[in-house]
């Protein structure tokens, strides 16, 4: 157990321009996730399960549903005296003030607030990832290497690996080479947007990179490169779990179906480590006489009288008699009417897919996925 | 109107014995994912109560550790709020008796009537699952100008009444000095004939549960029953509110054949599962074969074990090659805890 004090910075400020329409009213983070859950709470959840009670979270993108949701923090226990979530919008201060332009200037203009906290060390952290990770065991890993910076690093498969940032290392771990979405990776480990610094250096990196008009203020871009650059002590700690970054419509529904099976790639009810949410589970679901639900997650409040399969049901969603739903992400409050077919699909919160109707195409037959947003009235 | 609730969780643990072994009748389990106090709490939370003490007399560690700080509730308050109160003076609460009684649960608590603020006491009992519309109640009682209301369901009194705090503190003085035994025949009957009774009567229904049977059958109808479960768990008016577990979603297997069945989240089922409820953390293996029954928490069925018209108890293990046939009349359990194989 790591007694360091550790100040948390989450950043959830980003559009999601690519998990669109599902992000056209809300931040990425507050997206739902396996059924009741929301893809900030496995961040959150592993930010309690550390013992890290003081968490910024960065906001500026359609924050109000992301505010509400997160709230003092009370739902992860991170409520605490002399802690607790702090959400971070852009603000105006006595020499003016700005949006946060790119992720370093984001930390940079909360740097009072880490101030104020006063921590040993600074995690930062991304509001988009499906993981469970002991924080504790990459802050160990930082202070026993004497290191300035620490990225967490996980492998991937080589073909996705120019959508992350890619590192190189030696044998201690220490990074040799860093380079954002190359075209040609040098390697499969990538960079999972985590990152343990020491304050008072992350400080002089950030000034500096402030006072640098070409830099876009970027972790992965600028910062990381530049501190390589400067012999800075950036290491790499490698992590073997499950992890997957959902800023893709694709990757959301995927990771979503890794939490299905008998023995599935990500198990909610595996581990000692429950993931903690907010959600308000209301009554249990019912499931009508017809009903057939087989490898599927279903949350409570849903009434289920149709045929559900290889799906993820959240909050709330009705499917009626004769209905058939297969590889399908359902969110909150969803209602499928009677006879209607779903198939290899997003649909988002409050999405009515009307009696009879037809929506998507069989995953078994090439379909590709389908994704209905809110606006969108069938 | 200014209003304290009281409600009396341990009147009626007799009537299900084999549940409240250890604990009060207010935390028997309900409906998946519910206890019985969870109602009357939800619908005075409801109708705008803030002020809430729970009367308990023994085992009530569950029931204490299910309402915590009442922060389920929106109780966690600076003012009003939700205590428990278990016994703490022995002229009350005489360690000899299983079951105290009414009378003893009130002057158990005689000093909240001299200190209260509140000018209405409003009380109910655990012996009962309903979702009623108290504020019309508690208007209804102060719209007649009587002392005291009884709540009835047709022709029935219920355990649920409103008094004026000052008249229930007047009551309670007289039946010490005469050594009333019972609440309902020493002072309720005796104020009804003097005319300071006024009854009230409830449009929705109350569901007694006296026995094991009523509990088993109960849960029945709330799967083959759209209207009671409608009624019970889907009350928009009156949303029963309970501890929060932070259970994930159920995952169902790929043989999985489930109808008919409410399921609370946390449950992971593979087997065949037909006119059940199952509460938090059940898990029902891909051989087995569940029918007309009630899964408390956290209960394992795996192999091939084949279970109908009953109750598993919380955290009972059923497996390999398990066979057990209750009958509606006589409902099996399965004693919580017990491992059969």
């Amino acid at each position: 157990m790591n007694k360091t004090k550790t100040c948390a910075l989450l950043l959830a400020g980003g559009a999601g321009s690519r998990l669109a329409p599902l992000t056209h009213n809300l931040a990425k983070p507050a997206v739902p996730f396996g059924g009741k859950y929301r893809i900030v709470d496995f961040t959150l959840s592993n930010c309690a399960h550390a013992g890290i009670d003081t968490v910024g979270v960065l906001t500026q993108y359609q924050p109000l549903l992301l505010n509400e949701y997160i709230g003092r923090g009370d739902a992860w226990d991170l409520d605490v005296p002399g802690g607790g979530v702090s959400i971070l919008p852009p603000y105006q201060a006595r020499r003016g003030g700005a949006w946060y332009r790119g992720t370093a200037n984001a930390v940079w203009q909360n740097k009072s607030f880490v101030e104020r906290c006063d921590p040993r060390l600074l995690l930062i952290l991304s509001g988009d990832h499906i993981y469970r990770m002991d924080y504790n065991a990459l802050l160990d890993f930082h202070l026993s290497h004497g290191a300035d910076c620490t990225i967490a690093a996980v492998e991937v498969d080589l073909s996705e690996a120019s959508r992350f940032g890619i590192l190189a290392t030696d044998r201690a771990g220490r990074v040799t080479d860093f380079a954002e979405k190359p075209a040609h990776p040098v390697s499969n480990l990538a960079s999972m947007g985590i990152y343990v610094f020491d304050p008072d250096y992350l400080w002089r990196v950030l000034a500096a990179d402030d006072a640098d008009a070409t830099s876009q203020k970027d972790f992965g871009k600028n910062v990381l490169p530049a501190v390589l650059r400067s012999g800075g002590r950036l290491f790499a700690y490698r992590f073997a779990g499950y992890w997957r970054d959902v800023g893709t419509l694709e990757s959301l529904w995927q990771a979503n179906m890794d939490l299905l099976g008998e023995a599935p790639a990500f198990d909610l009810f595996g581990g000692e480590a429950k993931v903690l949410t907010r959600s308000v589970e209301g009554a249990p679901q019912f499931l009508a006489s017809g009903a057939s639900v087989r490898q599927s997650i279903v949350t409570a409040a849903c009434r289920v009288a149709g045929r559900v399969e290889r799906s993820v049901l959240s909050p709330g969603v009705v499917v009626e008699a004769g209905a058939v739903v297969r590889d399908a992400v359902l969110f909150p409050g969803v209602r499928i009417g009677a006879g209607a077919r779903v198939e290899y699909a997003v649909l988002d919160e409050g999405v009515v897919i009307p009696k009879n109707a037809v929506c998507g195409t069989p995953r078994d037959a090439g379909g590709t996925l389908t994704t209905v947003g809110r606006e969108v009235s069938a | 109107m200014k209003v304290l609730g009281l409600i009396l969780s341990n009147l009626h643990d007799g009537d299900l014995p084999a549940l409240t072994a250890r604990r009060t009748m207010g935390a028997v389990p309900f409906g998946g994912r519910y206890r019985l106090i969870d109602f009357p709490l939800s619908a005075m939370v409801a109708a705008g109560v803030r002020d809430i003490r729970v009367i308990a007399h023994r085992n009530y560690h569950s029931l204490m550790e299910h309402i915590g700080s009442g922060k389920d509730w929106g109780l966690a308050r600076h003012t009003g709020g939700v205590t428990v109160l278990p016994p703490y003076s022995i002229a009350y609460a005489n360690p000899v008796e299983n079951y105290s009684t009414r009378m003893r649960s009130l002057m158990s608590v005689r000093g909240l009537f001299d200190r209260a603020e509140a000018d209405t006491v409003l009380c109910m009992e655990c012996d009962a699952v309903s979702t009623p519309d108290l504020a019309a109640f508690l208007a209804a009682h102060k719209a007649s100008g009587a002392p005291m209301t009884v709540g009835m369901r047709k022709d029935t009194p219920l355990h649920v009444f409103a008094a004026q705090t000052a008249f229930l503190r007047e009551q309670l003085k007289t039946a010490e000095a005469a050594h009333y035994v019972s609440f309902w025949l020493d002072v309720v009957e005796r104020q009804k004939k003097a005319g300071n009774v006024a009854t009230y009567a409830f449009g929705n229904r109350f569901f007694l549960l006296r026995s094991m049977t009523d509990y088993h059958a109960l849960h029945m109808r709330l799967v083959r029953e759209d209207d009671v479960r409608a009624e019970l768990l889907e009350n928009g008016e009156c949303p029963v509110l309970t501890k929060e577990r932070y259970a994930p979603p159920v995952k169902y297997g790929e043989a999985a054949a489930v109808e008919n069945v409410l399921i609370a989240d946390g449950c992971v089922v593979e087997g065949s599962v037909k006119n059940a409820v199952l509460f938090p953390g059940v898990r029902v293996g891909r051989d087995c074969t569940v029918e007309n029954a009630v899964l408390m928490r956290d209960c394992v069925l795996t192999g091939r074990v084949r279970f109908s018209t009953g109750v598993v108890g919380q955290g009972a293990c059923l497996y390999d090659r398990v066979e057990l046939h209750g009958h509606p009349d006589m409902p099996l359990f399965v004693e919580e805890r017990s491992i059969l194989h």
